[in-house]
């Protein structure tokens, strides 16, 4: 599903004009990049935890040419589901 | 750097502080966004927002395991799990604080003890070293036979064992041991062998002693300084070698049979010294000031200062002072700005005076 249909679907959920939804999932998306940018992680309940881990630096072997490659230290954002939302899956997403 | 934990509540406050909407409304919103993105997932299995990710569902097939704490093998159900992958544009603004590195084709030879010793001033630095000194040691090699090829040994790899990290540990030995053995030899040897071996025998033997010493020295001496710079006590190891070059140099030069060990020694510890001495020289100047890491340039001083008004940008400062755009960061390093798109008004800038590494 593209952000179009799930604009679409979530203002038709939320009562709000497509057009409202969408200025508001910007600045939603936006509000978490900055949360992001500081370390901080994000808990939603039912839903997953975000969170920014940071994955070392490590030597990689390119197997044909014997080439060693140092890759660079670096941040990513990591999301757990939780627990309901994993039950949930199992289930095939009936409750 | 705060690494909080935030829950929808404090998004909620955000948005409340981005479109001036009740809070109540924003924590609903919060929570439909999330919930909707579960729903559709259960739908179409994919769902895309836009600046912030994907979330998949993948089927992870059924698996082998051993259960941790019996020990027994165990059959890993096949189950769905959620994937999410961050927006390219999210995915930097994560990664912004390592941004500027990018992936390097090591060199064949380039030993992993350099990846301990922070600064990469210390590679260039060995082995300039090193070769100086290995040039100056060839006296005392082609004298004896085939004893020296052990003393080397053994005493390059405690050096490096304890003190850099278990790589370079597989790469010492094989490379060491290669000359002594007649059998695997680098090209230039082979050719030497194909000439009528009586004499070839006698001919190559110093050579191979001489590479093998020259690559215990080597070792030893990146192990060397690659344990001594990991603690930050720097001034400490820096005395100590100070005191005993001196009373070493001698014994190069008085290099007999029996002396080839504290001779290969000896020669180490001066290249050590030496590179620790210009290690610490460069940091002693720059201490004072905040640097780039894996900058070109140290930051020496201040160069002069520059308020921040409305229309001037970092960008327009650095071709100001530098003539060049490139210097952004280190004017950002220098003021501790985090996020270079912004800036106070009226910030005064101190303009860092730079000196090429």
């Amino acid at each position: 599903m593209n952000n179009k249909a799930f604009i679409s679907n979530l203002a038709y959920v939320t009562d709000h004009s497509v057009r409202d939804t969408q200025v508001l999932v910007n600045s939603l998306v936006a509000e978490m990049t900055s949360l992001f940018e500081e370390d901080n992680s994000l808990v939603v309940p039912s839903f997953g935890t975000f969170e920014v881990k940071k994955k070392l630096e490590r030597v990689l072997l390119n197997p044909v040419t014997g080439q060693r490659m140092l890759v660079p230290p670096k941040l990513t954002l990591t999301f757990k589901s939780s627990n309901t939302l994993k039950e949930r899956i199992q289930k095939g997403g009936e409750e | 750097m705060s690494e909080k934990r935030m829950l929808v509540g404090d998004l909620a406050q955000g948005l409340v502080k981005r479109n001036n909407m009740p809070y109540r409304e924003a924590e609903e919103f919060v929570r439909a966004f999330f919930n909707e993105i579960g729903e559709n997932l259960f739908l179409e299995n994919i769902v895309k927002v836009k600046g912030f990710g994907t979330f998949k569902l993948v089927v992870v097939e059924a698996r082998e395991s051993v259960d941790v704490r019996t020990g027994e093998r165990i059959q890993i159900a096949p189950h769905t799990k959620v994937s999410f992958t961050p927006d390219p544009v999210l995915r930097d603004a994560v990664n912004k604080p390592f941004a500027e590195f990018e992936t390097v084709v090591l060199n064949e030879n380039t030993s992993l003890e350099a990846m301990e010793s922070y600064g990469d001033v210390t590679e260039p630095d060995t082995s300039s070293e090193t070769e100086q000194e290995s040039e100056s040691e060839p006296e005392p090699e082609p004298e004896p036979e085939s004893e020296p090829e052990p003393e080397p040994e053994p005493e390059s790899e405690p050096a490096s064992e304890p003190e850099s990290e278990p790589e370079s540990e597989p790469e010492v030995e094989p490379e060491v041991e290669t000359g002594p053995d007649p059998d695997p030899v680098p090209a230039m040897e082979q050719l030497m062998d194909s000439n009528p071996p009586v004499k070839t025998e006698k001919s190559f033997h110093p050579w191979r002693i001489f590479w093998g010493v020259l690559l215990g020295i080597l070792f030893f001496a990146a192990g060397y300084i690659a344990g001594y710079h990991r603690p930050v006590a720097l001034p400490a190891c820096c005395q100590s070698t100070t005191v005993d070059s001196p009373a070493a140099k001698p014994a190069a030069g008085a290099a007999s049979k029996s002396a080839v060990k504290p001779a290969g020694k000896s020669a180490a510890k001066p290249a050590a010294q030496d590179s620790t001495a210009a290690t610490k020289r460069k940091p002693s100047e720059t201490l004072a000031y905040p640097q780039l890491e894996g900058g070109d340039y140290y930051i020496v001083g201040i160069k002069g200062t520059e308020v921040m008004k409305p229309g001037k940008t970092l960008l327009n400062i650095s071709i100001k002072y530098y003539k060049s755009q490139d210097f952004v960061e280190y004017i950002c390093v220098m003021n501790g700005i985090k996020n270079p798109d912004v800036v106070p008004l009226d910030m005064e800038l101190k303009i860092p005076e730079l000196k090429q590494k």
